[in-house]
């Protein structure tokens, strides 16, 4: 439980962020979409404008005054997201526009120089898109097979199936940290030891009329991929006590602004790594001829980065780490608790109108979920498309996501079109799962 | 609440010439993926005045939200008033957003014209199979399998 003095902390964080005091529709806005993108408190957008007011110019290139000071805040902005996540060495953090760029960095430079034909990468029926078609499109290229392990109806991985599935031709598993549809927090820490122990066998051509590829020895684990775009804003991580080789995350979902997200790597794996993108910035002399790469972490920052988006990122790292992430998840565990309770028991059983059923998806404890919550919508047995009910969600002012919020294949699995979802964020309070509850209230007055 | 008027919610609940029409001239299917909501169109056509075709039947079925639904349900009745292909095939987006009563928010633009383009899609496949000029019904019973993710 939270102490009363964090409680009263929680309640006045909506006066940090300044849109929360819109208006929609004639109403107070209840903004529940934070799993797509969170809102920004005041530190964040003060950030922004003060380095354009006062600090902004090009970093690693000229010698003057701005320049100094704009590189400096760049590279102090690494230091603080790379101490927020247990990075210990800033270098091996790399500043991308977002966690769909991270994955892609990794499976487009190391993918396609380490994956070969009949080669595996181990996926999980709950990615999201962004952690599934970079690895289709690899695959593809480099006729590998894509595997997927099976998660069970309440939404959690088969540990069982993972062990099935991996294989000595696995080269790189790579999975969520937490689901942004089902809400699971996956056992990152127990799937990093299983690849621990792990071996990936090395197959090499028998000869030149030969070209079928044939194990030859065996070399190292498989590479551990994972997506933490649902993770880092919500719950302490250290990617060291983890385990795993990647780590992938936005800003915007932690309260930063968008178009920055990082991708942190272990040092020996990015530095045996190929360029991704090319240019300027990432080079140490270039002739007409060739090109010799900087040092981590610039040989991956081609062209001038998002400097502004990188000093609002760790302005919003220090608003988080002032928070406490402990306290964050212990609020946003009490929130998603709450907020199951109003939706199973306040409005399927004793609800006001008979009739009104909300069916909730993913892990029944909230232990072993974060802070969201998908679900749909039924009036006298007949389901409310999740866009009509996010229409006049947003109607009352309330915020919510519809649709299949990127994670097509396991809608499908579930026999499912689409969902509503309602997600949290620091500055929401139990009122607002009040207002979302008397909201849906209004769905069957519509649709009788 | 607007959007939700007593025009959508009553198409919605009560779709008109919903169902499966026997030997189509033609059938086309929209599948909006990011929302799984599916509409498919049948059409019965005949020549009508020089080098022009009429719809003589509709039915369209699916699955879908309101919007979606209720466009396919008015648009439905519509092409039965003007009939002309050639009319039909000039319907737009604006036109659609009309016929739901106006005032449809951006991001259900794209329900409200689901109906519209299996509609079209339909039409077209009248005009490759040949049959602008006379519809010969027996060879036209193909149904569009493929998913068109917009």
């Amino acid at each position: 439980m939270i102490d009363k003095s964090t409680h009263k902390k929680f309640n006045e964080i909506k006066q940090d962020f300044p849109i929360l005091k819109r208006r929609v529709n004639g109403k107070q806005l209840v903004y529940l979409d934070s799993a797509a993108t969170s809102q920004k408190p005041q530190q964040v957008i003060d950030a922004l404008v003060d380095y354009y007011q006062n600090h902004n110019a090009n970093i690693h290139r000229g010698v003057h005054t701005l320049g100094d000071e704009s590189t400096k805040l760049y590279e102090q902005a690494r230091k603080t997201v790379a101490d927020f996540i247990g990075a210990g060495d800033p270098e091996e953090l790399i500043f991308v526009r977002n966690t769909t760029e991270a994955i892609n960095l990794v499976a487009y430079s190391w993918g396609r120089d380490n994956i070969k034909e009949g080669d595996e990468i181990l996926l999980t029926e709950m990615e999201h898109h962004s952690n599934i078609i970079p690895w289709q499109l690899v695959a593809a290229r480099q006729k590998a097979k894509l595997k997927y392990v099976n998660v069970d109806r309440e939404g959690e991985i088969d540990l069982q199936d993972f062990l099935r599935k991996l294989s000595p031709r696995t080269k790189i598993v790579a999975v969520t940290h937490v689901n942004n549809f089902l809400g699971t927090i996956n056992p990152i820490k127990e799937i990093a030891e299983i690849i621990r122990n792990q071996k990936t066998e090395i197959r090499k051509q028998k000869s030149e009329n030969n070209k079928r590829l044939r194990p030859s020895s065996f070399g190292l684990r498989p590479l551990f991929l994972v997506d933490g775009a649902q993770a880092v804003p919500h719950m302490p991580v250290n990617v060291k006590d983890l385990g795993c080789d990647f780590y992938a995350f936005s800003g915007h979902k932690m309260y930063g602004p968008m178009g920055i997200g990082c991708l942190w790597g272990k040092r020996g794996i990015l530095e045996a790594m190929p360029p991704f993108l090319t240019g300027g910035g990432m080079i140490n002399t270039v002739s007409f001829k060739e090109t010799t790469f900087t040092d981590l972490p610039d040989k991956f920052e081609a062209g001038t980065p998002d400097v502004a988006g990188a000093v609002g990122l760790a302005a919003a790292v220090k608003y988080l780490k002032n928070i406490g992430m402990e306290n964050v998840r212990k609020h946003e565990m009490e929130l998603t608790e709450y907020a199951i309770d109003k939706l199973c028991k306040g409005l399927a059983f004793a609800g006001q109108r008979p009739g009104l059923i909300i069916q909730i998806f993913g892990p029944a404890d909230v232990e072993q979920r974060g802070g969201l919550i998908a679900f749909t919508v039924k009036v006298n047995g007949k389901e409310i498309h999740a866009h009509d009910v996010a229409q006049i969600l947003d109607s009352q002012g309330v915020a919510v996501r519809s649709g299949h919020h990127c994670v097509m294949p396991m809608h499908t699995k579930l026999g499912l079109a689409a969902t509503a979802r309602v997600s949290f964020g620091i500055y929401n309070t139990k009122e607002d799962i009040d207002k979302l509850v008397s909201a849906l209230k209004k769905v069957p007055q519509i649709f009788r | 609440m607007n959007l939700y008027r007593d025009l959508i919610i009553d198409h919605y609940q009560n779709p008109r010439n919903f169902g499966e029409l026997k030997n189509p001239d033609a059938v086309a299917r929209e599948t909006n993926a990011s929302c799984g909501d599916m509409v498919e169109f049948a059409i019965k056509v005949k020549p009508f005045a020089i080098n022009g075709l009429r719809i003589t039947d509709v039915k369209w079925r699916g699955v879908g939200c309101a919007i979606s639904t209720a466009a396919a349900s008015l648009l439905s009745e519509k092409i039965r008033q003007i009939s002309q292909i050639r009319q039909i095939s000039q319907i737009r987006q604006n036109d659609m957003i009309d016929l739901l009563g106006g005032d449809i928010s951006h991001a259900r633009i794209k329900c409200a014209t689901l109906p519209l383009v299996a509609l079209q899609k339909a039409i077209g496949k009248l005009e490759t199979n040949k049959l602008t000029n006379l519809p010969a019904r027996n060879t036209t019973h193909s149904v569009a399998g493929g998913q068109t993710n917009k």
